[in-house]
C-alpha cells in the first residue's frame, strides 16, 4: 500500500488540491448565508481552514519514502555537476568505457581458452608434447616415428600417448570441394581423450594396420555445417587430396563423428589414422 | 490566557483526532467538510477542528484500511470526495474507545470527584 502511494503521489496531490479546493467553497457558503460578504466569506474559509500549503505538504511528505527521495536528489545532484564540466565528463566515461571494455574482452578471451576445463573426461591429466631444436630454429618441430617409440616404450608418466598433425587438404565429396584443415592421428588419440562418437564410430586400433581400408572422421561443427547433421554420412565415401603429395587417399568410408563441441582442436576436423 | 487554553485544548484533540473521525463515520459516508462540521457540533462548538488537520489524518486513516474513499456528488451536487468506514476501521473504533474510556476513568479516578 505504501509503495502504491509513492509511485501516484503527483496524482494524489492533484486530487488532494480539489478536495481542498471543494471544502473552502462550502465553508464559503455557509458563509455566505450566514450574511458575509463574498471577499469575507472566502477570507474567513481560508482562516478557519488553516494553511492548505501546510496540508498538502504533509500529505505529500507522508507519501513519500524517504530513501528513495534522498537517492534520487543525490543522483540527480551528481548528474548535474557532471553536466556543468562536460569535458571531464566525457574523458572520464571514455576511459571508463576503455577499461572494461577491453577488461571484458581479455577475460573472454582467457576464460574460454584457459579457464574452462577441457571437455575431455579427466581433462587435468592430459599433457601437451612439443619439441623445439635449439640450433635449427624455435620453431616446433614434430616428432619421428622413432622418437614416438621411443616415448612409448620409455616414457614412465605417460599412461597413453597419442599422436596429432595437422594438415591441409582438399576434400571431395562434400557439396564443394573444400580445403580442409585435418588432423592425421594415432589410433588411439580418441581413447587417450576419452572421446565418444556421436554418430557411428570413432577410430579404433585395428583402423591402423597396414591393409585397413582407411576412415575419416568428421568434427562435430564441420558435420552440422556442411551436412547438416545428416545420419546418413555414415559409409560415405570421400576423397582427400593434398597438392604435390605423392598420392591421393581415398576414403571408402566415414566412420563417425567425435561428440565434442569444443575440443582443442575444433577446426573441420577430418581426422584418419597415420 | 485564552491563547494558551486553545493551544492544550487542540494538542489533545489531535491525539483523538482518528477516534472522532471514525465515529462520525458510523453514521454514514461522509465528505472532509461534513465531518468537520458535525465533529464542532455535535460537540456543542467546544471542539474547534482546525480544519486543515483533517485531511492529513484522513489520508493517514485510509492508508491504513480503516476507511475508504469514492468520489460521489456533495449536496449541492458538486463531486466532492467521500469517505466511508470499513470493517477494520469498525473494529479499530471500538478499541480506541474502550480504551478511551479506560484512560479518562483513570485520570478520574486520579483527580478525584467534581466538587461540585
Amino acid at each position: 500500500m505504501r509503495m502504491l502511494r509513492f509511485f501516484f503521489r503527483k496524482r494524489i496531490a492533484e486530487e488532494l488540491q480539489r478536495e481542498i479546493d471543494e471544502h473552502i467553497e462550502l465553508e464559503r457558503d455557509l458563509n455566505l448565508e450566514r450574511g458575509l460578504n463574498q471577499e469575507e466569506a472566502v477570507r474567513q474559509a481560508r482562516i478557519k481552514f488553516g494553511s492548505r500549503q501546510r496540508v498538502r505538504e504533509e500529505i505529500w511528505t507522508s507519501n513519500s519514502m524517504m530513501l528513495f527521495e534522498k537517492l534520487r536528489r543525490d543522483l540527480s545532484y551528481a548528474v548535474r555537476t557532471l553536466l556543468r564540466s562536460p569535458g571531464y565528463t566525457i574523458l572520464a566515461v571514455i576511459t571508463l568505457a576503455l577499461g572494461i571494455g577491453a577488461n571484458t574482452a581479455i577475460f573472454t578471451v582467457i576464460n574460454g581458452v584457459l579457464l574452462r576445463p577441457l571437455p575431455y573426461s579427466d581433462p587435468g591429466r592430459i599433457m601437451h608434447l612439443e619439441q623445439t631444436a635449439i640450433r635449427v630454429g624455435r620453431d616446433r618441430i614434430g616428432f619421428s616415428v622413432q622418437e614416438v617409440q621411443d616415448y612409448r616404450q620409455q616414457a614412465q608418466s605417460f599412461s597413453d600417448l597419442a599422436e596429432y598433425h595437422s594438415m591441409t587438404f582438399t576434400l571431395l565429396g562434400a557439396k564443394v570441394p573444400e580445403r580442409v584443415v585435418t588432423g592425421v592421428i594415432s589410433a588411439n588419440y580418441f581413447d587417450v581423450l576419452g572421446i565418444k562418437p556421436v554418430l557411428g564410430r570413432l577410430i579404433h586400433p585395428s583402423d591402423e594396420k597396414l591393409n585397413a581400408p582407411p576412415v575419416l572422421v568428421l568434427s562435430y561443427a564441420y558435420w552440422v555445417k556442411e551436412f547438416g547433421a545428416d545420419p546418413k554420412i555414415l559409409g560415405k565415401p570421400f576423397i582427400m587430396k593434398r597438392s604435390g603429395a605423392h598420392r591421393d587417399w581415398s576414403f571408402a568410408s566415414f566412420a563417425g563423428v567425435p561428440r565434442c563441441q569444443r575440443c582443442l582442436h575444433a577446426h573441420h576436423i577430418v581426422s584418419f589414422p597415420l | 490566557m485564552a491563547r494558551h487554553k486553545k493551544t492544550s485544548d487542540s494538542e489533545m484533540l489531535q491525539g483523538t483526532l482518528d477516534m472522532l473521525i471514525l465515529k462520525t463515520l458510523v453514521m454514514g459516508p461522509a465528505h472532509g467538510h461534513t465531518i468537520a462540521h458535525v465533529i464542532e457540533q455535535a460537540s456543542e462548538d467546544f471542539l474547534q477542528v482546525e480544519q486543515g488537520s483533517l485531511y492529513p489524518a484522513l489520508h493517514r486513516l485510509e492508508d491504513r484500511g480503516w476507511l475508504s474513499s469514492f468520489w460521489g456528488a456533495s449536496e449541492n451536487n458538486r463531486k466532492a470526495r467521500f469517505y466511508k468506514l470499513t470493517a477494520a476501521g469498525k473494529r479499530q473504533l471500538a478499541q480506541e474507545t474502550s480504551r478511551w474510556r479506560q484512560i479518562v476513568r483513570a485520570i478520574g479516578l486520579v483527580i478525584g470527584e467534581e466538587e461540585a
